[in-house]
């Protein structure tokens, strides 16, 4: 539990990478062909998709907003958050609910896939890729079974900084 | 409280087993079996059945997660997702649970004592929770004690309302003393001496004594917010002047006890105690002064050289001098620090006053006078940074250790020699007689011959004594046995029972109450206090029926922490105004006319027992016995889950089973319950509503300060103080008001002569007055002053470029002026008002609510300001609105009209600008989906809508929207930190079919099309 309180204080992807990141269990799911995992602790719940509420004036991977038992949650649409196309929702798409310190909110996936325990030593650093390829939130690579498995860090999926930079330049271009 | 633990215990445990059945079965259970869904079912009820039981918020949310799973896991089919399910429910029963651990060692600590450390984490959180039970408390106290000095203040005659502030104050010293605040309850104790000579007619009942009353008030306000803020009741600068003041009220002025003084006025002593009384009166004004105002400075020298000619202590003189000196400092403007100067002169006075207070005495403090030389030449160097008051007031310290011979007694205990429980029983039997002798002591200064109440005080110490003498706890027993050999003659009246008996059975309780206290937390040791007590107990005059000075002791307190009172609390000091922020306690009523019970019983009651002799004071605390005191955070909640439940009950009844009308029972029923729903609604509404009371009170209180400032006489007239008003809105009406009352008594009224010339009656009249309108509430400021300037605000205007006439504005435009940030048409700024901060403040502020603010004004007759604000920020009626596929919400309040234009009436300027026409005026329209960018709404404006909104500064504007869906309630809600803010959006609402609605924020979506306006004109040049 205390080592997951050091990790929700948030360091730098540098500081994450170089420190060696504690395994655990993850939830995974698939983003096209890609697998990813987030921390276990960190999933609230998983709910089936439903009606988004466009909100105005925000960045494209912002989908929305959606009613969760009576609080407003925003949607994240991790594939346009990627760079990845956008494609139609399936039977199989779900938004998985995350919980960090004082955030609260949905992404939405392709498909959940399992909830496998990786242990500290298969997990690698995110390699860099240059400028190209934003490795930010990626908190680190799992191999299990053969796979990889790209976990990430969902307290930099979406900040408030990073945020409201996108804001400042999608207000500037209106 | 014990029972209430236990119940907690049961409850978790319960929960806990619960809980713990739920993760084995699951952890057996075998996906593919046949039985799967019915172990899952069985685990869903377990949940369930741990979710009633749980009782905070986060149990519930964590118990929902794992609900929620457990029911998608029975709907779901692909065995994949099963499995993840599965374990997602596993971890988050295992969260579920260690909650419940963590629940647990929290509450062990009471029921049993041994673990040391359980113990200590119970403690503190126990002793946090009692800490803010006090701080509500004494909040109450001082606002009660605070309304009845003003109603003392309006007639003097009912002494009935002293009797109230002297109840406060000594239920607030109880607590405090309980609660090991020694600043607090000696404060209160002295308030309290205080007061109770004045009621005795001992000290005279005039308007000095009034104000220092008030002043005791803002300072136990002072004490009471340190309390708040770290725990500590750290005294301020005026703590000590104050305590000197409330001693100085009895011993000047009580004829019983110092009679030498009143005959022998020009002994050294008489003189010394002038020239202390004349110190303090520079000292206090010294800490008024504002740095900047020179001429307070040189009268204060003037009368420090006055005061050093008299006196004829030569350390004194010399310490007086340098004060003289350090003012003489500012004065010549060489000194970059007038504040820290200020400071340390006033700490040197202070420090003069402490050295002849001990002279006086009767102590020869030989120690003391190198000590004060040393401070005095330290606080001479103009590098001193630390107020000197730490170098001066442990030689203070030092006068009374000499003074005083020491008093063997016994303090070693241990607690391991006897029985445990009998030890914990002695406590509580103490407390409980502690509590009745305390009681009874208060009844007997009412009624002087009550033997009984005396019998009980006798009784009480008497068994104290036989029961510590039995435990072997000297220090008690020796403290109890003198108290009890005193009460016996008091009880066979060899000596007559008197205030200052009074005063020291009081003070024998309260040591005694530190005593066992102490016991209690383990920590006994010898009170401060215990040596004078005895030693006055045990004193021969006090045989023969003599009362023996007892102020040396408590007069000159050795406390440093008066040292560590920063210069911040000596800024705050300087705005008492400021120091009201003791947030006011929601209570909740169980009936809801009983919060105007007390005032009118009191009435009655008083007119009853008129005729009768007045034996008995009329108790209205009795009644306050039938409230209950709820944490805010708990009546939010309730108040949210009741909104979810209007909404969900909402969504039902638009179901289209019910509106197709196909099934009346269910109709019925529907509607049946959807009876019951509202009414609770409007009854958890009722819940946060607090009355208008308090905030009119301060009003009073900031009238009564600023009229006499000025030199006004003022009469403040409120009504409607039992308007109720939801408590999240009183904070921020209290500070809008204030302003406003300061600008009526500033401003508003004109000076008694100027009054007198225009033939109004010399004492200016505000009213201020709370009423329900409609689904509002309105607060009305009249003043009957000079008005509002036209001529002068248009002016200014004109000169700081606001307008450039202002022949086509309204009178109401023209006053609206005022409330520009930077507006003021004051000539000279004063420390109350003027800097044009405060009418901006106050809009926006009432703006943030929802609410409006008008002005009307009379030249010559006064003017009238008027809040209007919602009942509560809660439910807010709203706007449904449609543009394209999207629904938006607009506020109903910022919504001016709606209407179609006809074709005609819509003008484009130079090809970009919509403008169209209303009522003959001209007003520029901007199109919603433009700015949010939404596809396929109608373009053509004549075949949509135009809502007209208000542009933030009183201009209109019309924004097209496709159609209205109708009015509705609505419960305003944050869209997530994850989303920052939106410009445009205030926040969501749930619809009535469980969608997300986003409020739009009039005044943004203005700018945001100004903005996008000017970015198309820039690209097009």
């Amino acid at each position: 539990m205390s080592e997951e309180v050091n990790r929700n204080s948030g360091f730098g992807s540098i500081a994450a990478a170089v420190k060696k990141i504690e395994g655990g269990k993850f939830l995974t799911f698939y983003l096209g062909s890609e697998e990813y995992g987030i921390q276990i602790l960190k999933v609230q719940e998983i709910i089936g998709i439903m009606e988004i509420t466009p909100v105005p004036r925000t960045p494209d991977f912002i989908k929305g907003v959606i009613n969760l038992r009576g609080h407003i949650i925003p949607i994240i649409y991790l594939r346009s958050k990627f760079g990845m196309p956008q494609i139609e929702n399936t039977e199989q798409t779900c938004i998985v609910v995350v919980k960090t310190r004082n955030l609260i909110m949905g992404l939405i996936v392709d498909r959940v896939c399992e909830v496998s325990d990786i242990p500290t030593n298969d997990i690698d650093e995110a390699p860099s890729f240059g400028t190209f390829v934003n490795t930010e939130y990626i908190l680190g690579i799992g191999k299990f079974a053969s796979k990889v498995k790209l976990l990430l860090d969902i307290d930099k999926v979406i900040t408030a900084q990073e945020y409201d930079g996108i804001a400042k330049i999608v207000q500037s271009a209106a | 409280m014990e029972n209430n633990q236990i119940n907690l215990d049961g409850r978790t445990d319960t929960a806990k087993k619960f809980l713990n059945d739920s993760l084995s079965l699951l952890i057996q259970a075998d996906i593919s079996s046949a039985d799967f869904s019915t172990i899952i079912t069985r685990i869903k009820l377990n949940i369930d059945d741990a979710l009633k039981l749980s009782s905070s918020s986060s149990e519930t949310d964590l118990l929902s997660v794992s609900l929620n799973s457990a029911s998608s896991i029975l709907f779901e089919t692909d065995p994949e997702i099963i499995k993840v399910l599965v374990e997602l429910l596993e971890s988050s029963l295992a969260k579920a649970i260690e909650h419940f651990d963590a629940l647990e060692i929290a509450a062990d600590g009471p029921s049993q004592a041994e673990p040391a450390k359980t113990e200590t984490v119970r403690d503190k959180s126990a002793e946090r929770e009692i800490l803010l039970t006090f701080i509500d408390e004494c909040g109450e106290h001082i606002q009660a004690a605070e309304e009845s000095l003003l109603k003392l203040e309006e007639d003097p005659s009912r002494l009935d309302s002293l009797n109230d502030v002297f109840r406060s104050f000594h239920t607030i010293k109880g607590s405090a003393h309980f609660l090991n605040l020694k600043n607090i309850s000696e404060f209160a104790h002295e308030a309290e001496n205080f007061l109770s000579e004045i009621r005795e007619g001992k000290v005279k009942f005039s308007k000095s004594n009034l104000e220092l009353a008030f002043r005791a008030i803002d300072e136990l306000k002072m004490l009471v917010a340190g309390v708040k803020a770290d725990g500590s009741d750290s005294k301020s600068p005026d703590y000590r002047r104050l305590m000197t003041a409330f001693k100085k009220g009895g011993a000047h002025e009580a004829p019983a006890s110092v009679e030498e003084v009143a005959a022998v006025p020009l002994t050294a002593e008489g003189l010394a105690k002038k020239v202390i009384s004349d110190l303090e009166h520079i000292s206090n004004a010294l800490m008024q002064a504002e740095t900047d105002d020179l001429k307070t400075f040189i009268n204060l020298k003037n009368s420090l050289n006055s005061v050093a000619k008299v006196c004829t202590d030569e350390v004194a003189v010399s310490v007086i001098e340098a004060a003289g000196f350090q003012l003489d400092e500012i004065i010549t403007s060489t000194a970059d620090d007038c504040f820290q100067i200020v400071s340390v002169a006033s700490a040197m006075i202070e420090s003069c006053i402490t050295h002849l207070e001990s002279r006086i005495s009767g102590q020869k403090s030989k120690a003391a006078a190198p000590a004060v030389r040393t401070a005095v030449s330290r606080a001479v160097k103009p590098a001193a940074e630390k107020i000197e008051k730490t170098v001066i007031e442990p030689a203070a310290e030092v006068v009374i250790a000499e003074s005083l011979p020491a008093i063997e007694v016994s303090f070693e205990f241990e607690p391991d020699s006897i029985d445990r429980e009998m030890f914990l029983t002695f406590i509580d039997e103490c407390l409980e007689h502690i509590q009745a002798s305390e009681e009874a002591l208060l009844n007997l200064e009412n009624n002087l011959e009550d033997i009984t109440s005396i019998n009980t005080v006798f009784r009480a110490f008497h068994t104290v004594k036989g029961s510590s003498s039995f435990l072997g706890l000297a220090g008690v027993t020796e403290l109890a046995h003198h108290a009890e050999s005193l009460l016996v003659k008091i009880r066979d009246k060899e000596i007559p029972y008197n205030k200052s008996f009074a005063d020291i059975c009081l003070r024998s309780v309260d040591i005694l109450k530190t005593l066992i206290v102490s016991l209690k937390i383990g920590d006994y040791k010898k009170p401060d206090n215990y040596d004078d007590l005895l030693r006055l107990l045990m004193s021969p005059e006090l045989k023969k029926g003599i009362v023996p000075q007892f102020a040396a002791a408590s007069k000159v307190k050795p406390g440093s922490s008066a040292a560590t009172a920063s210069p911040a609390a000596v800024v705050s000091l300087k705005s008492p105004v400021e120091s009201f922020a003791v947030a006011p306690a929601v209570k909740i009523t169980e009936t809801a006319p009983r919060l105007n019970v007390p005032a009118a019983a009191a009435q009655v009651k008083s007119a009853v027992e008129a005729p009768e002799a007045k034996k008995t004071p009329v108790s209205t605390n009795d009644e306050e016995e039938s409230t209950v005191r709820v944490k805010i955070a708990r009546i939010d909640k309730l108040i949210d889950m009741v909104g979810e439940l209007v909404i969900s009950h909402s969504m039902v009844a638009q179901d289209e089973a019910m509106v197709n009308g196909a099934n009346h029972i269910l109709a019925k029923k529907v509607m049946q319950s959807g009876k019951i729903i509202r009414e609770l609604q409007d009854l958890s509404m009722t819940m946060r509503m607090i009355p208008f009371r308090a905030t009119f009170q301060k009003m009073a209180r900031v009238v009564r300060d600023i009229s006499g400032k000025n030199g006004k006489e003022i009469d403040f007239i409120t009504s409607g103080k039992e308007t109720e008003v939801d408590r999240n809105l009183v904070d921020i009406i209290n500070d809008a008001l204030m302003h406003m009352v300061r600008n009526s008594v500033d401003h508003g009224i004109e000076p008694p002569e100027v009054r007198k010339q225009a033939g109004k009656p010399e004492k200016g009249r505000v009213v201020l007055s709370a009423f329900h309108s409609g689904g509002n509430v309105v607060i009305e400021i009249k003043d009957d002053g000079k008005g509002l300037d036209r001529p002068k605000i248009v002016k200014k205007a004109i000169e700081k470029g606001l307008i450039k006439s202002d022949e086509t504005m309204s009178d109401s435009e023209v006053f609206n002026l005022v409330f520009l940030p930077g507006f003021s048409t004051a000539d000279q700024i004063t420390d109350i008002s003027g800097r044009g901060v405060g009418m901006d403040v106050v809009k926006t502020s009432i703006e943030s609510l929802r609410g409006r603010i008008d002005i009307t004004s009379m030249p010559g007759n006064g003017c009238c300001f008027s809040i209007k604000v919602p009942l509560t920020l809660a439910v807010t009626d709203g706007m449904l609105i449609k543009v394209g596929s999207q629904r938006y919400i607009i506020p109903t309040a910022n919504i001016y009209l709606t209407f179609r234009p006809k074709i005609e009436d819509i003008f484009t300027m130079a090809g970009r600008g919509e403008m169209v026409m209303l009522h003959q005026k001209m007003i520029p329209v901007f199109r919603l989906h433009k700015i949010f960018n939404i596809s396929n709404a109608i373009e053509n404006p004549w075949d949509s809508l135009f809502v007209v909104i208000d542009d933030g500064d009183n201009k209109h504007c019309a924004v097209l929207v496709d159609e209205l869906l109708g009015q509705q309630q609505i419960v305003a809600k944050p869209l997530g930190n994850a989303l920052g803010k939106i410009e445009g959006i205030s926040g969501g609402a749930i619809l009535g079919d469980g969608k997300v609605g986003l409020i739009i924020d009039t005044k943004e979506i203005v700018s945001i099309a100004r903005q996008m306006a000017n970015v198309q004109i820039k690209q097009i040049a």
